[in-house]
């Protein structure tokens, strides 16, 4: 998201973790938690070079 | 001729191989960049420069390059992203400085050459000539690195053409051309290559890459993007030895374009691998950065991968992948 993308999809992750999509969205907010950030758009194109 | 093993009553397997006139004792070739001059690594405890067929140099420009701001490597899942940007002595310095010094090994030296323009390259290619030291060139029209030049010649078939005839004109060398993946496709480049003049090919350069840190919202490398090497690459490298060989040995009559594959080899097996697919020969770099394995062990492996398939020369491979119906 930093990079650009409003979304992504989860793939091959979902071969080898059936609950993978699950983990990585609690992953996403506690990281946003973490980081003080209440909406997830504030991440897409964030990235500063 | 062939040596026998001692006290073993069967045949050492022939591991020779021969680029483009450059005869080397087996395939496996130290890729530029990851090498420096071939200085640095005679420190190294155990290595040998002679166990290597070939050393391929640090791509090396007309003059002097700072590089690129650190950090110039990051490393992620299954290889790593560098953005080194082509940082070199010059041409002249390299020329009188350590290529004198690598002249006391058996193993063949090449230069790998890198400009921004066509005149750079054939400039170079011309002073490099009547060196004694340099068994070939290595062409890298492929850094991803630059701003200018490098990739831009790799992009199109007809700037790769030109500038490989111009360097053709300037050297009677064994010219290889370094080809990169970052483009759609890679057989029209490697057509315009041969078309030139490049008496072989080696592929791939890095996979154009970017990794973020997420802390700081920041780009890993110091250049923001790079190129991505190492195990991550190897599948996508063995698809385009593939494609190439296949046009090779279907539309490429008059001359017999060797070759030499590169992208996240590890071990035996992974050269084999790309050997069955049309390598001729193989260059390891990454993975030197690693030192899971040493060379030695690697080519022990290979001799005894190639007993047990029945094969006494490592040539026999080369294609033989059967393809399924």
């Amino acid at each position: 998201m930093l990079a650009g993308a409003t979304a992504v999809a989860v793939g091959t992750a979902n071969f080898v973790n059936p609950y993978s999509t699950i983990d990585i969205i609690n992953g996403i907010e506690s990281f946003m938690e973490k980081n003080n950030i209440i909406d997830v758009k504030e991440l897409i194109g964030g990235l500063r070079c | 001729m062939q040596k026998k093993l001692p006290g073993i009553n069967i045949e050492k397997p022939d591991l020779s191989v021969e680029i483009a006139g450059i005869k080397m004792n087996n395939p496996i070739m130290i890729a530029s960049g990851t090498f420096g001059y071939g200085t640095e690594f005679s420190e190294v405890e155990g290595f040998s420069h002679d166990e290597v067929g070939a050393i391929v140099l640090k791509g090396t420009t007309l003059n002097k390059t700072r590089g690129n701001p650190i950090p110039r490597i990051a490393e992620v899942d299954c290889g790593i992203i560098n953005s080194i940007g082509l940082q070199n002595p010059g041409i002249d310095f390299v020329l009188k400085n350590y290529i004198p010094k690598l002249r006391q090994y058996k193993t063949k030296i090449i230069l790998n050459i890198a400009g921004y323009s066509e005149d750079e390259y054939k400039e170079i290619a011309k002073r490099i000539n009547d060196v004694n030291g340099v068994h070939g060139i290595e062409v890298n029209i492929s850094c991803p690195n630059i701003k200018e030049g490098g990739m831009q010649f790799c992009l199109d078939p007809k700037m790769t053409f030109r500038v490989i005839e111009k360097i053709r004109g300037e050297t009677k060398l064994p010219l290889i051309v370094k080809l990169s993946p970052n483009v759609t496709d890679i057989v029209q480049i490697a057509k315009a290559a041969i078309e030139g003049g490049a008496d072989a090919l080696s592929l791939i350069n890095t996979v154009t890459a970017m990794a973020i840190d997420t802390k700081t919202k920041r780009p890993k490398l110091g250049a923001n993007f790079g190129g991505l090497s190492g195990p991550a690459i190897k599948p996508i490298a063995i698809h385009k030895i593939f494609q190439t060989y296949q046009y090779i040995s279907q539309y490429v009559k008059d001359k017999k374009i060797p070759l030499i594959g590169i992208g996240g080899i590890e071990s035996a097996d992974d050269i084999i691998e790309f050997i069955l697919a049309g390598a001729n020969a193989v260059q390891i770099g990454t993975s030197t950065m690693i030192y899971k394995t040493t060379i030695e062990q690697i080519i022990s492996d290979i001799a005894n991968r190639l007993s047990e398939l029945n094969e006494k020369k490592i040539n026999n491979l080369v294609g033989k992948v059967i393809l399924n119906t």
